[in-house]
């Protein structure tokens, strides 16, 4: 059991493993960049015929990164993460509490930066002047004294060593922000035409009926056009409602949501809500003309027995334009319809309805606001890993480990030290800078 | 005066991409002949394309509150083309005056002339300066294109580096041990090529994140799995694979360089290919 056990823990250790899973990931998630995601599936079964969509229905091809593959994948990724972060840390601590302070000769003669020089004078004056020359231009070595000779050792960039760890915990944060938002957030819209208040909102995923401890109320709901007609800014003034008085008002804009009690309200998007009243022009040779301005089905009284009412609207009518049904009422009972458009007021030509020539000028129309509602108490976490991750990332590689061991044998018919160096990675840079300290310390200690 | 004013943009960013031209020749030359000299008036005529663009970018900026839609120039392919051949051509000079790689002047001017002879000449972009919706109204915007474009143009760098890694490797092994005096030595390209996707890679983080965090302002959801930020993340990915390649197996040299020659594919596909190949699949505003 212990040895089933060892095996999957090994398993999940290698980095073997993440390089494999990372390619995973990318190839499946190219594929739900390649098929768009999440429309309807009459859309599907049109593009790849019934067979087709069921199969790749089956497997949730249409809404794969939410897929239980998918997500398997990125489970197994963290998993990975977490396993290869607990499996490596306490022997990067280890390494750090405890040194290699001696190198032994021939281990230094094994790396690639390495130099033998000989110095003459005393051997005590030498390394006293050595030690000094060191700390100004690199920094203060570790001395260490034994039979054989003395040991200095110099460390740079630790930190460096630390990165790769603070960046993989940072994913593991991000992960569990993700799965608190996932168990208990939710994302709905609301959609709310001026004046009117609702508590329920319907979630994008599933479109199941969720009821706010408050209710949100649309005060008023303006957008705003360039010349071109492309949207400027669209605001809605919302009133927060609970228990029956007013407890929070804001105007909110595109980027500047509404957040109370931990539920965010956001200006995502706008639509018509249909036209709420109609500008008319009314023109009689005796009475001369007049401005009228209905309602939809509001009658209007032209004579003593009849009267109008706009029945209907479009905005666009076969490609005529706005266009309005006009009813006409002898008492309550509709007699006679027809169609008005903006764009053609002649298209009536003499015609009149009881000694009036009618033109539609207008529809005033109004606009719903279409609201986000969102609740992520795991953004926090996923905001917080997001800036552990970049700190992580600079801490990695704006720096690299590198370590210089010098000996200097007790021995006075040979008066030669041996310097040598690694560096964990960035080998060409550590070369230069190898080489510089070296010839510091030939020019400033040899002479 | 609007149009005037409208012109003198396009008209700057016009001669931008000719002195880009310029100062390719002259790095060209400077590869044909070798002469110390070409490669420095190369430089010297690649910083003066770089101002002149800068100076156009400037001019379109003002332009923009003209016009009284006021926001800065990266927000269209056109102005986004742009914007990216002059953070590859300020990368450049920087990365010349740190390591000394001048002969990447060569690459660089000839990419920063595509990207803007792209911008002014292609039928299919327009150098109109266009208002902004209001999902682009945003502090975020700023830093959000400038992290990824600054991350884009490191990677770029790299790849250059990495051709000219295995142009100089090619060269030593088909010359039995010659080295090409003009390029770098390989071990210095194989560096540099690294420590630019360190920073692209950086960047390239620092962009997805802030791009999330503006649509967690927007729409309060941080992320959506939308095509240009999935393909961001995909990018990410691969620069990821590229750095445990290198860290933990010892991936170096051609290897490393192949790879990021890879790499860039994917980058150039997460700028262009997903708003040319997968068009109408990204869009900014949800419903």
């Amino acid at each position: 059991m212990d040895k089933i056990l060892d095996r999957i823990w090994r398993f999940f250790s290698s980095v073997k493993l993440a390089i494999v899973l990372i390619l995973l990931i990318i190839a499946t998630a190219i594929i739900g960049t390649v098929i768009q995601q999440g429309l309807p599936d009459e859309a599907y079964i049109q593009h790849y015929g019934t067979a087709t969509f069921n199969i790749l229905n089956s497997i949730d091809i249409f809404d794969m990164y939410h897929s239980w593959w998918f997500e398997l994948l990125l489970l197994t990724f963290i998993v990975n993460v977490i396993v290869c972060t607990w499996e490596r840390l306490p022997a990067i601590f280890k390494m750090f509490s405890n040194p290699k302070l001696k190198l032994p000769l021939e281990k230094m003669n094994a790396f690639k930066e390495k130099e033998t020089i000989s110095y003459s004078g005393a051997r005590d004056a030498f390394i006293k002047n050595l030690i000094q020359k060191l700390r100004e231009i690199y920094k203060a070595p570790i001395h260490n004294e034994a039979k054989e000779g003395d040991y200095l050792y110099l460390e740079k960039g630790r930190v460096a060593r630390f990165g790769p760890y603070v960046t993989h915990i940072s994913l593991i944060i991000i992960f569990v922000g993700v799965l608190i938002g996932s168990f208990f957030g939710f994302e709905g819209y609301l959609n709310l035409v001026p004046g009117e208040s609702s508590s329920i909102v319907r979630t994008i995923r599933g479109n199941k009926k969720i009821t706010l401890p408050f209710s949100i109320q649309c005060n008023h709901f303006k957008v705003e056009f360039y010349k071109s007609g492309i949207p400027k800014a669209y605001k809605s003034d919302l009133s927060i409602i609970s228990d029956g008085n007013i407890t929070a008002r804001k105007v909110i804009d595109v980027n500047k949501p509404l957040t109370y009690k931990g539920i965010t309200i956001y200006q995502a998007s706008y639509g018509q809500a249909g036209a709420s009243s109609f500008n008319l022009v009314l023109q009689n040779g005796r009475k001369g003309k007049s401005d009228v301005s209905l309602n939809l089905n509001q009658q209007y009284k032209i004579t003593d027995d009849s009267s109008i009412a706009v029945l209907d609207y479009t905005q666009n009518y076969q490609g005529f334009g706005p266009t309005i049904l006009l009813g006409v009422y002898k008492g309550q009972k509709l007699v006679n319809t027809s169609i008005y458009l903006q764009k053609y007021p002649n298209f009536h030509g003499a015609e009149t309805v009881d000694g009036y020539k009618i033109k539609f000028v207008k529809a005033d129309e109004s606009f719903y606001t279409g609201l986000q509602v969102a609740k992520d108490p795991g953004a926090p976490y996923v905001a917080a890993g997001a800036i552990i991750l970049i700190l992580g990332l600079i801490m990695s590689f704006f720096s690299y480990r590198r370590r210089i061991w010098i000996f200097i044998p007790d021995d006075t018919s040979n008066n030669t030290f041996t310097i040598a160096g690694v560096a964990d990675r960035n080998k060409y840079s550590f070369e230069i800078e190898f080489e510089k300290i070296v010839n510091e310390i030939k020019k400033g200690v040899i002479k | 005066m609007i149009n005037m004013s409208q012109q003198t943009n396009t008209l700057l960013l016009g001669i931008a991409t000719f002195v880009y031209v310029g100062a390719m020749f002259l790095y060209l030359f400077g590869l044909v002949f070798k002469k110390k000299f070409l490669d420095i008036s190369g430089f010297v005529v690649f910083v003066g394309a770089f101002l002149i663009e800068t100076a156009g970018l400037i001019a379109r900026w003002i332009e923009s509150y003209h016009l009284d839609y006021g926001h800065i120039p990266i927000t269209n392919l056109y102005e986004s083309l742009i914007f990216l051949s002059w953070t590859i051509a300020l990368t450049y000079i920087v990365v010349d005056l740190k390591y000394k790689i001048r002969k990447l002047g060569f690459p660089v001017s000839l990419t920063a002339f595509i990207f803007m002879a792209y911008a002014s000449f292609s039928p299919d972009v327009s150098s109109r300066i266009e208002p902004l919706v209001p999902a682009l109204k945003s502090n975020w915007l700023v830093f959000h294109v400038i992290t990824s474009f600054f991350g884009y143009a490191f990677f770029a760098l790299a790849f250059g580096a990495s051709v000219f890694y295995l142009i100089s490797d090619w060269y030593t092994k088909h010359t039995n041990g010659k080295v090409l005096s003009y390029l770098p030595s390989t071990k210095v390209l194989d560096e540099i090529s690294y420590k630019l996707i360190i920073i692209g890679e950086i960047l390239l983080a620092i962009g997805i994140i802030t791009g999330a965090a503006w649509a967690d302002y927007a729409w309060g959801r941080y992320w959506s799995w939308d095509p240009k930020e999935t393909w961001s993340l995909i990018t990410f990915l691969i620069y990821v694979v590229y750095l445990h390649l290198r860290y933990s197996w010892g991936w170096h040299g051609r290897a490393a360089a192949i790879f990021a020659i890879v790499g860039f594919a994917f980058v150039l596909f997460t700028y262009l290919g997903v708003n040319l190949v997968l068009s109408g699949l990204h869009s900014y505003g949800r419903t």
